[in-house]
């Protein structure tokens, strides 16, 4: 009697520990994700910047983008990026883009891109998680919300 | 040309003109299909699913921004956007 007492008392520590271990290794997991980069810089001429919280950073091509960055060009600067849903957006001179919200599942190609145009203008052709969820990506400006649903588009901010 | 069309015309024109406020505009993909977005504007909703559909700040009546002036626009930026293939392996990389 006693052994299995001894018995059921270590396979409830056993499984406590794995649970344990488990729950660690997803809030790991979660964590990298969220520190991937989204996106990447392709094509960058004249000033262009990532502010990226204190940070001011140039941004050449090869650079990585990630959720919460701001980019920035200047009156002589031009910036092309892609994004890991296979989103596209390039940016003019004198145009500020913040990329508010990114989140995508590979698997189910659900998710979320939200950014907002302050100023400039951007050229924009939507990637998977637009397919996958119409309206899912969004273009914020200081004049409205432009939901999309699958297509190349322009938006253009007065300063 | 009808009363209404010129009117429309020139209407787009003077949009266009203006440029001083916002502008939102659809083109057509490389094969040519089109796409939609939707504008939510002071509680309305513009849909744009045509080419060149375009629409300002404000909301209004949606017109078609001739091509010459989309390039006058926006052309620095059309340049700057990367081909459909970089986006692709872009993904091939991250993925292995």
């Amino acid at each position: 009697m006693k052994k299995v007492s001894i018995l059921s008392s270590s396979l409830k520590c056993v499984t406590f520990c794995l649970c344990a271990a488990g729950l660690l290794l997803m809030a790991n997991t979660r964590s990298a994700l969220a520190a991937d980069p989204i996106g990447l810089v392709k094509t960058s001429s004249g000033a262009v910047n990532i502010e990226r919280g204190s940070q001011k950073l140039p941004a050449p091509a090869g650079t990585k983008l990630y959720q919460s960055d701001q980019v920035v060009t200047d009156k002589d600067g031009a910036v092309g990026m892609t994004f890991i849903d296979n989103s596209r957006l390039s940016l003019g001179a004198d145009t500020v883009l913040a990329l508010d919200k990114f989140r995508f599942n590979t698997t189910t190609h659900e998710g979320e891109f939200v950014s907002s145009v302050k100023k400039g203008t951007l050229a924009a052709v939507s990637g998977k998680i637009a397919k996958q969820t119409p309206e899912a990506m969004q273009v914020r400006t200081h004049s409205g919300i432009l939901g999309v649903r699958g297509t190349k588009f322009l938006v253009s901010v007065k300063d | 040309m009808s009363l209404n069309k010129l009117l429309l015309a020139g209407a787009g024109w003077v949009n266009l003109a203006g440029c001083a406020s916002d502008l939102y505009v659809v083109l057509p993909h490389e094969d040519g299909s089109v796409g939609s977005v939707v504008v939510h504007q002071n509680g309305r909703d513009t849909v744009l699913d045509k080419a060149n559909n375009a629409v300002k700040a404000g909301g209004g009546t949606s017109f078609t921004i001739a091509s010459k002036d989309v390039e006058q626009r926006f052309g620095k930026a059309l340049t700057a956007l990367p081909p459909a293939a970089a986006a692709t392996r872009f993904i091939s990389r991250r993925a292995r």
